[in-house]
């Protein structure tokens, strides 16, 4: 009983000491929380930014066996296809997304047409299809949050966020750029669109890009053979209902394979297509060709990251040491009083691990203050979506780890006090 | 081997009072060597009776503060025996002399003598913070609230006693005078009246009227609470204000 309330003594009274001693000497101590508390934030930032956008890319698409488009790498074709990123090389003639459509082993496929922009946004050309067999996440569908899908000409459905970003509601007139890029200096002035619905939310690229049907592509791109509208030449909506638009070529198709099983000779089959040269891919297999691509580059990241962390834990055991030296009076002052060589050595080792325990605190903070900042910007200009979610158990490991390894650096200068302590000395000040 | 010779001067009027308890100190063949190269230091056999005070002369390098140090349980002697309150703390373990220490000792260094970021009143505390027994004697059987309010007192009076005006109570070590803080590390010291206080030149940074004000507020006190003070110096001029005096000569490897 006397030992145990001894033991509370001693431990509330380091607590005490750790205390005012660590508000004593705040100036320099905040610093070194502050560093570390940025490579603490860097660390676990990076890995969880690493594991959102693998969430969020993966998330992109789903339900969709083989993406077909003109042969080129299979990294090439899912980047643009499916995150609008980077631009095609090649097309994909009608005719052999007529034969695509008669390959009775193939139960659906999106036609999409790329090249032109809203504002930055991406034009994404397509059909029904688009509407009824597009999945992503969970097998989620598109759904429309207010109006309906394009049924007309000059047509258009806006993505979640682009709706909200120009503050644009069903029954809008707007006009597309042609080309990419955020500001076109040509724009398809005679041929308006009028916003027919608006998507639901969904996180991926699809907030980002407006759609309108194969037929409006074809038709506002009449007199612009040569790069320019030439006016006169440009067709007005009455003047397209009356014509031919199918198109002669389109930039991609997603497809659905009836069998499974059949999935490698469909891809097989399109791959050695003898009428022209067709690259057809799984997206599973193309994402994961991305994360090994990114993966070492992800390490080599997350391994410098680890050094920065390393450095700021050794910059804090030299303050500390530094710190010692001063401490030496008060520590024989303590020790004549009769403060155990533990009971200092402790002393060192709360410090360090509040320390640590500050930083990470700090860095919780800062990664979320910074992630809620961050991720709108990173979802409008990549089409990345970062949620703020509860840590998972890799990043509370990361996370443990600095207060660990402040523990294992607060030894240094504690284990030296307590031989100091143990050593024979009256006041340690006259022995140095 | 070189020998360190002591003459132990004992006024009449105190040889007359017979010992009331235990010795407070013993000595007996002490000696005591930093390296095991370098020759031993020699002690003088003392004894001192609870409540006595004793002034240990010496030039440097005579081992006051060795001595200092042995008694405190930071050193350990190689040879000989120290008894203090009856009890041989050699055979103690490192941390049963931390205990002893902590329960039955005051100590005042010669400066330095605060914890810099603890305020003067906590500094005085402390030894009940780290002494379950010095703390009991302040406040013996009651409760926990009581208790602390108890030791807030006490410290408060002794501090007001050592003319340490209330203003400064809440403040830091660097913010009080050299003569302040050394009584406060004497409040310190005489918190939870331990057996035995330990001073080494605590008066050398002193001018002469702190000096005087200070070893007269310290011995008083030390009276009141029937503590024995074991003070070393090399100033002679302090001698009167003691029952006792030992000189430690220097030893013959030192001074050749």
């Amino acid at each position: 009983m006397a030992i145990l309330m001894t033991t509370r003594m001693t431990a509330h009274l380091a607590l005490t000491l750790t205390k005012s001693s660590l508000w004593h000497r705040r100036r320099i101590l905040l610093l070194v929380t502050l560093t570390l508390t940025l490579s603490v934030s860097l660390l676990l930032g990076i890995q969880y930014v690493r594991s959102e956008i693998r969430q969020s890319f993966t998330n992109t698409i789903s339900n969709t066996d083989l993406i077909i488009g003109a042969r080129s790498g299979q990294l090439n074709l899912l980047l643009y296809s499916v995150f609008h990123i980077g631009d095609a090389t090649n097309n994909l003639s009608w005719q052999s997304y007529q034969d695509l459509k008669d390959d009775e082993r193939l139960s659906w496929l999106i036609p999409i047409s790329l090249g032109d922009s809203y504002n930055g946004h991406r034009v994404v050309a397509t059909t029904g299809a688009m509407f009824e067999h597009f999945r992503y996440g969970r097998s989620q569908p598109l759904a429309v949050q207010r109006g309906q899908w394009f049924n007309d000409l000059f047509e258009v459905v806006l993505g979640a966020d682009v709706a909200r970003t120009f503050n644009h509601n069903v029954g809008d007139q707007l006009i597309m750029g042609h080309g990419g890029g955020s500001v076109s200096f040509a724009r398809h002035d005679s041929t308006p669109f009028t916003v027919a619905g608006v998507l639901d939310a969904t996180g991926t690229p699809v907030d980002q890009a407006v759609y309108i049907s194969l037929d409006s592509m074809e038709a506002m791109h009449v007199g612009w053979e040569s790069g320019v509208g030439i006016p006169g030449r440009t067709l007005t909506l009455e003047q397209a209902k009356q014509r031919n638009l199918t198109p002669s070529n389109i930039t991609a198709a997603f497809a659905g394979v009836e069998r499974k099983v059949l999935t490698f000779r469909i891809q097989r089959d399109i791959n050695t297509y003898s009428k022209e040269p067709l690259t057809a891919i799984l997206p599973g297999v193309a994402l994961s060709e991305l994360w090994r691509l990114l993966g070492q580059f992800e390490k080599a990241l997350l391994g410098i990251t680890g050094f920065v962390v390393v450095v700021c834990l050794i910059s804090l055991a030299t303050v500390l040491l530094t710190l010692q030296a001063q401490r030496s009076a008060e520590i024989a002052i303590l020790r004549a009083t009769g403060a155990s060589a533990g009971l200092i050595a402790s002393l060192y080792l709360l410090e360090s691990l509040a320390i640590a325990l500050l930083a990470c605190v700090l860095a919780l903070a800062l990664g979320a203050a910074g992630i809620a900042t961050v991720s709108p910007w990173l979802q409008a200009n990549y089409g990345v979506l970062l949620t703020l979610r509860p840590l998972n158990q890799v990043e509370w490991v990361l996370l443990a780890a600095v207060p660990v390894a402040a523990l294992v650096i607060g030894l240094v200068p504690a284990l030296s006090a307590w031989r100091r302590g143990r050593r024979p000395g009256w006041q340690v000040l006259d022995d140095a | 081997m070189t020998k360190t010779t002591a003459t132990m001067i004992t006024p009449d009027s105190d040889s007359a009072s017979a010992p009331l308890a235990l010795p407070s100190l013993e000595i007996r063949e002490l000696t005591f060597r930093w390296q095991s190269r370098q020759p031993a230091l020699t002690f003088p056999d003392i004894t001192l009776d609870a409540g006595d005070h004793l002034f240990l002369r010496g030039a440097s390098g005579s081992g006051k503060s060795t001595l200092l140090g042995l008694l405190a349980g930071l050193n350990t002697a190689d040879n000989g025996e120290i008894r203090l309150l009856g009890k041989s703390i050699g055979g103690l373990a490192p941390s049963a002399r931390d205990r002893f220490r902590a329960d039955h000792i005051g100590v005042i260094f010669q400066q330095f003598n605060l914890v810099p970021y603890l305020t003067a009143l906590a500094n005085v505390i402390l030894p009940c913070q780290l002494s379950p027994v010095r703390r009991d004697r302040i406040s013996s059987g009651a409760s926990h609230s009581d208790t602390q309010a108890a030791i807030h007192t006490r410290a408060i009076t002794l501090l007001t006693e050592l003319s340490i005006p209330q203003e400064l109570h809440s403040r830091k070590p660097a913010q009080l005078s050299i003569g302040q803080q050394q009584r406060v590390a004497a409040a310190r010291a005489l918190m939870g009246a331990p057996e035995l206080i330990l001073a080494d030149e605590p008066t050398s940074a002193l001018d002469s009227n702190n000096r005087d004000r200070f070893m007269q507020l310290l011995l008083e006190m030390a009276q009141q609470n029937k503590t024995s003070v074991v003070f070393v110096s090399h100033d002679s001029a302090l001698a009167h204000h003691f029952h006792h005096q030992i000189e430690l000569e220097q030893p013959s490897w030192l001074s050749s």
